[in-house]
């Protein structure tokens, strides 16, 4: 009786651990979790009876496995996030089986069942971690923390450490059959204790990295904002002064010099009413900032927006990712010309359900079927200079909103579109 | 620069700006070929009268709503391009949902309006052949495919299977994926495992229990359409200038 009692709390006990890290909901913690340990009680108390010690040591890896599957049915979060509970759970279920040796009869089946399994989970979290779980939240602060912030670099040799430690521990309790009940224990809690607060520490240090970006980040759009007010504020400066010139030109009967005055100065204000549709002042700030740079390398960049932006799912600084990358990579291809007289076309428009981003520029070389295929690939990239994150960044961005982007060539134009869905639940808040 | 037998209507009830922004147009449009309107009834009038190919219209007048107008030249014309004019530089969002030609702010801007004339010939396909080339995933390695080639894309057991004038191939990419990729090229994804070209299709028939449709394709071939989708291919058929009968 005790055996079944002791897999029912250290099921609960390891899911609750398991579930912490991604479930922002209490209840659904707590309800999932004593599912768990009331199924794996009744299920190893029914292959008890069976005598099925073979069912007996397949019974938690299934239901934790089982479970999984519920958990990403129930969140319809991302897979990493699920996989990360399940190797969290398991893994903090592995450091009480130790314990089973005091109450299980027959043991030995069970202990190698869950300890084979273990060191499966520990590979599975390897791997996502190695892969770094590709579209997850995760994913992002790990990957871009690693060539721009040196001074906080995790490293995926933590995990292995506290996963290695929990095996020792473990390994070292099955062995030494000498140790007590209360050994055991102790250093269960102990193993415990050290994976909690790995994790938690992971976390921590992700957060915190993150944080540092969003300020870095802040910083940029404020300076690019500021400059893009600037521009404004002193139209507004102006407004007055040309108002009093026109005045005084009409007044003295001028009329061949107030024409070419008022010329002037309507093909300036159109230069700024380009990026006027724009909703959110951070989108137009950063593409001004393009503009600027641009100009700066003698290149024109023409403007088409026939969309404020207000409704895109992405978010501010998500649609500024887009922006930035797919102009930068246009300024630094177009940079290498010597015939620059076709510039770069941007263009946002809504089509449907969609927000459509478009970059176009001329390339020197045309790009064979192959290349334009593998530009989205991460690590890919035809510039030198450049790491190949950009675009493959940008496509999982899409992916996750469940848009698209893609290339279009037409000789030797290169268009880069991307579809964004519109998010109508996005109310216009301003 | 001036484009031949191009008709154009300017909307605007304001008449000084209307004035303005017609000797801005006649830079590419000859001049009797520029009418104008200030007013609902003109507008009707125009309408009704002449073969309008592009609509420059004012949306913001205050006797009239801009929005019924555009509607108007949608139906009695549907081949018209239309073009929104606005003195304010935010647009209203109501504006994006009639995906015009252009959006132009007041005063108009000469070299700006160069490239609603080179878009309109874009959209009319004036320019002639186009080339453009996607790069799609293939059975080995990627290849070059030229949307405007496509007649039609089938799904056939795990495969997507283009089929183009002379040859047919094969691909790696959702049919979602293409849906998205191709529907600004015409394609029109008309059930769960078909995505026709809209300038293939023949026409488009109803069985004897009006339960199911079948688009009928120039190149012979026989596609089903969804009952759902069935009157979103309408729309777009009729923004193409196709009439049902």
């Amino acid at each position: 009786m005790l055996s079944f009692i002791l897999v029912g709390i250290t099921v609960f006990v390891s899911w609750i651990l398991g579930l912490s890290f991604i479930q922002p909901k209490k209840e659904l913690v707590f309800v999932n979790a004593g599912i768990t340990a009331a199924l794996s009680i009744i299920l190893s108390w029914l292959a008890e009876q069976a005598s099925q010690t073979f069912l007996l040591s397949a019974v938690i890896p299934g239901l934790f496995l089982l479970e999984t599957a519920a958990i990403q049915l129930q969140c319809h979060g991302h897979f990493g996030n699920s996989i990360i509970a399940f190797c969290l759970a398991f893994a903090a279920f592995s450091a009480f089986c130790p314990l089973f040796r005091f109450t299980q009869r027959q043991k030995s089946p069970l202990i190698i069942g869950v300890w084979s399994c273990f060191v499966v989970s520990l590979v599975i979290f390897y791997l996502m971690f190695y892969r770094q779980f590709p579209g997850s939240d995760w994913s992002e602060s790990f990957h871009s923390g690693q060539h721009d912030q040196s001074r906080l670099n995790i490293q995926q040799a933590h995990i292995y450490t506290v996963g290695a430690v929990l095996c020792a521990v473990n390994a070292i309790l099955l062995i030494t059959d000498t140790a007590t009940i209360w050994q055991t224990i102790a250093a269960c809690t102990a193993a415990l204790a050290l994976l909690w607060t790995g994790m938690l520490l992971i976390i921590l240090m992700t957060f915190y990295k993150k944080e540092r970006l969003t300020v870095l980040l802040e910083q940029q759009y404020r300076t690019e904002t500021q400059a893009f007010m600037n521009v404004i504020r002193s139209q507004r400066h102006d407004y007055n002064f040309h108002v009093q010139t026109i005045a005084g030109l009409i007044a003295g009967n001028k009329i061949e010099e107030c024409r070419s005055y008022v010329n002037a100065l309507e093909k300036d204000s159109a230069e700024m009413n380009v990026l006027m549709p724009i909703r959110d002042p951070a989108i137009s700030a950063t593409i001004f900032s393009f503009q600027l740079l641009a100009i700066r390398n003698g290149i024109s960049l023409h403007i088409d927006i026939e969309y404020d932006l207000s409704q895109i799912a992405t978010d501010v600084y998500e649609t500024n990712k887009i922006l930035s990358n797919l102009l930068q990579n246009a300024i630094d291809e177009v940079s290498a010309h010597t015939d620059k007289s076709f510039g770069i076309w941007l263009t946002i428009i809504k089509r449907g359900e969609f927000c459509v981003i478009r970059v176009s520029n001329k390339v020197k070389d045309i790009l064979q079927a192959e290349q334009l295929g593998r530009l989205y690939d991460q690590g890919y990239t035809t510039k030198k200079g450049h790491e190949g994150v950009g675009l493959s960044s940008i496509r999982l961005l899409a992916e996750r909103y469940h848009g698209i982007i893609y290339t279009q060539t037409e000789d030797d134009i290169i268009h880069f579109i991307a579809r964004i869905p519109i998010n109508t639940a996005k109310q216009e808040e301003y | 620069m001036k484009t031949e037998d191009l008709k154009v209507l300017l909307i605007d009830d304001e008449i000084s700006s209307l004035e303005a922004s017609k000797i801005k147009l006649s830079m590419y449009v000859s001049e009797e070929n520029i009418y104008t309107a200030s007013n609902a009834v003109e507008v009707l009038r125009a309408m009704n009268s002449i073969p309008v190919n592009i609509a420059f219209v004012d949306v913001e007048m205050p006797e009239t709503d801009g929005f019924a107008i555009i509607d108007y030249i949608r139906q009695s014309q549907p081949k018209t391009q239309v073009v929104f004019l606005t003195g304010h530089v935010e647009l209203g969002a109501k504006s994006y949902d009639y995906e015009p030609l252009d959006f132009l702010s007041k005063p108009l801007d000469v070299l700006r309006l160069k490239r609603t004339f080179e878009k309109y010939e874009r959209a009319a396909g004036v320019s002639g052949e186009k080339r453009e080339q996607l790069a799609l995933k293939g059975a080995n390695g990627f290849m070059l495919i030229a949307p405007a080639e496509i007649f039609y894309i089938a799904h056939v057991g795990r495969k997507n299977v283009l089929h183009m004038e002379s040859e047919t191939c094969e691909v790696r990419t959702s049919l979602d994926e293409l849906e998205l990729m191709l529907g600004e090229y015409g394609l029109f994804r008309c059930h769960q495992s078909f995505i026709v070209s809209l300038r293939q299709i023949r026409s488009v028939s109803q069985s004897d229990f009006g339960r199911t449709f079948t688009a009928h394709l120039l190149c012979g071939e026989d596609l089903p359409v969804s009952r759902g989708k069935y009157p979103l291919l309408c729309e777009e058929l009729s923004r193409k200038g196709i009439r049902f009968i």
